[in-house]
């Protein structure tokens, strides 16, 4: 009796899990490059019947593993769909339409990938994101003489000065092999924790994506399919735990035979 | 007397394991590739009673009073392997079968799995595998290679890389598909199967197969069993008091 509550204790948890993963979705629906986190759900390794007392008949092979233990959620996957493009008044604000990805350099020089950028010119006359990042790009020149307001960006990711239209840098896009294997580390930052094979856009930047100025992409969370989900995965919690009432009612009848 | 005792407890022990097998189907009511399971239970073999009576010669001979069951036991287990509803995704890696047959898995390293669930993921390795990392079979049951994410899977099942066949995808299926052993994680085994070819069968790229578990069904199963439970826990009760009686009652002078 304690088996087959454990089963539906398996349903209940990891709908539980899978509505956790929903709320975050659905937290984020107006987060800026967030990608919806997804979980699946798998059924559980089965056993034999044969060691449980189970009336069995003669033409079942006791080792066909009839018995069944329920439910368990994936690990979390994240869905690296597009996010719509939304314009703003920011001329500063960089997108990407395509599948490539910014690159910035963290403190320790690591390669971290972004979806979106606020560009500005540091101190010391480099290319900076909105959190002090070095932006990784090519045939770049010293901008320290130069404001925020004078860069232009055009959609193949080269940077160029307003006035005179001199070519001061060119961004660089990066494409993951796989994109699962990406870490996110806050902040819209993916690391490449297994160091990975990242492909470079160096002289093919439109395959990559093409670069919007003054856009920001939106997350990819998409609210109605997120609440349809949680109706389904609510109910189905609801009737897992409908399911442990039945089999407790069915123990309390056992326990019952001596009235 | 004791023997209708055993025949009702045999009836409450099967009971249990169909509402286990009934839960197990709520909890996977949301499974890729989940197929819906039943227990399908029959009578004990029944024998036949005899009775020693005398002539009256004062000969004794054997009369067959009838035949009598005792109780109820698991038969076999039936999974149905109707098509659940396809649905669309944003995955590459996602797949369905719209038709007949299954993906072929390396379940273990002597064993090969089959499963309708195509949710799979690329590994560390570029190899296609399941979200559990068991890799799938295609041609000549070697493992597929994909390497990148990137990849499209034409409805033949032929994996093609920047536009270059890299693989394709072996869909069989079986001609005794009753045959097949649940292993878990929607996988299926068979001993001695032999491998059929499917036809009309489609691989849809970016869409999984839900379960096709119907919970009404299931909630309706759940009422009979509970019930059929409580009838053999009364039968039990009945037989106690009647035997209270012929121990307590009968013969007190």
């Amino acid at each position: 009796m304690r088996d087959i509550l454990n089963i539906g204790k398996s349903g209940m948890q990891s709908f539980q899990e899978k509505t956790d993963i929903l709320s975050n979705n659905i937290a984020n629906v107006n987060t800026e490059g967030y990608k919806r986190i997804n979980k699946s759900f798998i059924e559980l390794v089965r056993t034999e019947a044969g060691h449980l007392g189970t009336p069995l008949s003669e033409d079942l092979n006791s080792e066909k593993r009839i018995m069944s233990s329920g439910a368990k959620t994936s690990s979390e996957y994240r869905d690296f769909q597009q996010g719509a493009l939304i314009q703003t008044n920011d001329r500063l604000q960089l997108a990407i339409d395509g599948m490539g990805y910014f690159g910035v350099e963290d403190s320790n020089n690591q390669t971290l990938l972004t979806r979106n950028i606020r560009v500005s010119i540091s101190g010391n006359g480099n290319l900076v994101d909105q959190n002090g990042l070095k932006i990784i790009m090519t045939e770049q020149r010293n901008l320290s003489r130069y404001s925020n307001e004078d860069l232009e960006v055009s959609e193949s990711g080269g940077i160029f000065i307003k006035e005179g239209g001199a070519k001061v840098g060119q961004l660089t896009l990066f494409k993951p092999e796989n994109e699962q294997r990406l870490l996110s580390v806050g902040k819209g930052y993916y690391g490449n924790p297994d160091s990975m094979a990242i492909t470079q856009s160096t002289g093919r930047e439109r395959s990559f994506g093409n670069i919007r100025q003054g856009y920001k992409e939106n997350s990819n969370v998409d609210l109605g399919e997120e609440i349809v989900e949680l109706i389904i995965t609510q109910r189905a919690y609801q009737m897992n735990s409908k399911s442990i009432e039945a089999a407790d009612d069915m123990w309390k009848t056992a326990n019952n035979l001596r009235g | 007397m004791m023997r209708a005792l055993f025949t009702a407890t045999s009836g409450m022990i099967v009971q249990e394991r169909k509402q286990a097998n009934v839960m197990n189907n709520l909890a996977n009511v949301q499974t890729v590739g989940f197929k819906v399971e039943d227990l399908i239970t029959k009578e004990v073999q029944q024998s036949t009673l005899q009775n020693r009576e005398r002539l009256e010669t004062g000969e004794s001979y054997m009369r067959e009073i009838g035949k009598i069951g005792f109780g109820t036991q698991i038969d076999k287990l039936f999974v149905d392997f109707e098509q659940g509803m396809l649905e669309e995704t944003h995955r590459n890696t996602d797949f369905a079968i719209d038709g007949e047959g299954f993906f072929k898995i390396q379940w273990n390293e002597n064993e090969i799995g089959y499963t309708r669930n195509g949710e799979f993921q690329v590994d560390l390795n570029g190899y296609l595998c399941t979200l559990e990392g068991k890799r799938v079979l295609g041609r000549e049951d070697q493992p597929i290679r994909i390497g990148s994410n990137e990849f499209v899977v034409e409805e033949d099942g032929r994996i093609l890389v920047d536009g270059i066949q890299r693989n394709q995808f072996q869909i069989v299926t079986f001609d005794t598909i009753e045959e097949l052993n649940p292993l878990g994680q929607s996988v299926y085994s068979i001993e001695n199967g032999i491998e059929v070819d499917v036809n009309n069968t489609k691989i849809l790229q970016k869409h999984l197969e839900k379960s096709n578990v119907n919970p009404l069904e299931e909630m309706v199963k759940m009422i009979e069993i509970s019930r059929t439970y409580e009838s053999n826990q009364r039968i039990i009760q009945s037989l106690d008091r009647v035997l209270e009686k012929s121990v307590n009652q009968v013969g007190r002078v």
